[in-house]
């Protein structure tokens, strides 16, 4: 009696041991100290029991750890409970591989939670790109219409190069041929001026003289009118032009050291306005070339102490063919400065003597040493 | 058989109209009926032609069938994805199974599918054994008809074996 109660006892003890350390591996992951089980069936038994657990946990790390391709080794309910799990994991894996290669046609169905964002993600990429793949097309269309008229255009600068090319040869050969007939006029004029007794028509010859005159410099107008602007921009100093005029009314160079960027018929400009001064100041004595700053602009001034300009004439001396010989020389110097950025006007007091005014802007005015 | 002529050589048009012909029970049929089929064929057949005659029977059926729906049902597919995502929906919808890829190598004509809650064999007792033999020719025959290409098809894990899921190595020949 005694004897069963023991195999009682131990049986009893065996069933606890067993539970305990099946308890730690699924808590602890590995099972106790004590695995000494007297009896060699439960013994086995717990031995197999635990080894599946810890097969189950093993595959569990494995799954968790992204680790996908071992398969798993045992069978039954838990085991294919893992197996769902990995093939799950598997096709997703597929399915994220579809859409890195473009594919976003796919979608997840009957994984709850999952399929529904998952599903979603594709649709928005996939919105995303047909969305990108519109604005593409519509870039394309653009790029295409943008290099139509880039070329268009460049057809309509060659056209106009052309023209410009054959205006220039038409102008020159002109200008060249009108010379050399005006030479001839001036100098048969010349030769029939002594000839001539009546007094009329020594009157008539020396209008002619001097229509031929204007014709001449109608020609260098023209010929001049033509080179602006072609030939870049340089540094001149005003005191080398100044220096250059002829001697009537004396000029005072109050411009030591100013030198300004402009084109090169910057020259003509200070020329054309002695010449203006000498034609119809209505005899001016002396010219003061003076500069000033005025904020970051540099103004020059020619003040010259004749008639001056009255205040109705003021802008329109500036306008093509309004003057009283050609009419150009104050066009050209207009023309000439407002190719460099310089503005000019006629701020005199009238018959106080006439008074341009030339504004150059910072960056196109210095003073040398 | 030799010069006999044939009753019942297999043509779409034997599944009939089925809107026609059951107005009121509607084209479905309970899952046991399916297998009720399946399994008593399946005993009629071993017994006459042995184990293994009897899954080469499925096997060359599945395939005829699996290569019939892709000529009536999912018909022109221009690359893979279009055809994962075609079998898919038609298993869906047909209730056959939820079908999944888990590895494509395309070039190396190495596939690894899955079929969830397979109609052959999902909630059957678990035996040693898999049972999805209809299956594999039917993934074959699916294969065969979209690649032109013969396929080897194997299934290494089903329901019956415990696995809860049914997993299909497909390789070309
Ligand atoms: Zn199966």
């Amino acid at each position: 009696m005694s004897g069963g109660a023991n195999m009682e006892e131990s049986g009893r003890e065996d069933a606890l041991k067993a539970l305990d350390n099946l308890e730690s591996v699924l808590l602890k992951g590995r099972p106790g100290a004590d695995e000494a089980i007297s009896d060699p069936e439960v013994h086995e038994r717990y031995e197999k029991l635990r080894d599946q657990l810890k097969e189950a946990q093993r595959s569990l790390r494995e799954l968790s750890a992204g680790r996908l391709s071992e398969s798993i080794g045992s069978r039954g309910y838990t085991f294919g409970l893992l197996n769902n799990l990995q093939s799950n994991l598997l096709h997703l894996t597929w399915q994220a591989k579809q859409i890195a290669s473009g594919d976003l046609t796919q979608r997840i169905d009957f994984l709850d939670e999952f399929s529904e964002s998952f599903n979603k993600m594709t649709a928005a990429l996939e919105e995303n790109r047909r969305q990108l793949e519109e604005r593409r097309a519509e870039l394309e269309e653009l790029n295409r219409s943008l290099k139509d008229e880039v070329e268009e255009r460049r057809r309509a600068e060659e056209r106009l190069a052309m023209a410009n090319h054959k205006l220039k040869i038409l102008s020159s050969v002109t200008r060249h041929d009108a010379l050399n007939q005006l030479t001839v006029l001036q100098g048969y004029l010349e030769l029939a001026e002594p000839m001539a007794e009546d007094a009329k028509l020594r009157r008539y010859m020396e209008r002619m003289d001097v229509a031929a005159d204007i014709i001449a410099e109608l020609i260098d107008f023209g010929k001049k009118y033509e080179m602006l602007g072609t030939e870049g921009e340089r540094w001149a100093s005003l005191s080398g032009i100044l220096a250059a005029m002829d001697p009537g009314p004396q000029v005072h160079d109050g411009c030591a050291g100013v030198e300004v960027l402009a084109d090169p018929l910057l020259d003509k400009v200070f020329y054309n306005l002695y010449d203006n001064t000498l034609r119809h100041s209505g005899g001016a004595s002396r010219v003061d070339v003076s500069n000033r700053l005025d904020g970051d602009d540099l103004l020059i001034v020619w003040q010259d102490d004749g008639q001056g300009v009255p205040e109705s004439e003021k802008e329109r001396i500036f306008e093509r063919g309004v003057g009283k010989n050609t009419g150009l020389g104050l066009f050209l110097i207009k023309e000439i400065l407002e190719i460099s950025g310089i503005g000019i006007a006629e701020r005199g007091t009238p018959g106080e003597g006439a008074r341009f005014e030339m504004r150059v802007p910072a960056g196109r005015w210095r003073y040398s040493d | 058989m030799g010069s006999e002529e044939r009753r019942y050589e297999f043509s779409w048009d034997l599944l009939g109209d089925l809107e026609l012909g059951r107005p009121n029970l509607g084209p479905s049929v309970g899952l046991e009926v399916y297998r009720l089929m399946q399994y008593s064929m399946r005993d009629v057949l071993e017994q006459r032609l042995g184990t293994e005659g009897a899954d080469r029977v499925f096997f060359d059926s599945g395939k005829l069938a699996g290569m019939k729906l892709f000529e009536n049902v999912i018909k022109g597919c221009d690359d893979l994805s279009q055809f994962v995502s075609a079998v898919q929906n038609a298993l869906k919808e047909l209730g056959i199974g939820i079908f999944r890829v888990e590895r494509s190598e395309p070039d190396m004509g190495s596939f690894v599918f899955s079929v969830f809650e397979d109609a052959d064999c999902s909630g059957l007792p678990d035996i040693d054994h898999t049972v999805c033999t209809y299956d594999e020719g039917f993934i074959a025959g699916l294969m065969e008809a979209f690649t032109g290409e013969e396929y080897d098809v194997k299934e290494v894990d089903c329901w019956c074996t415990g696995d809860r899921t049914c997993r299909f190595a497909v390789e070309r020949v």
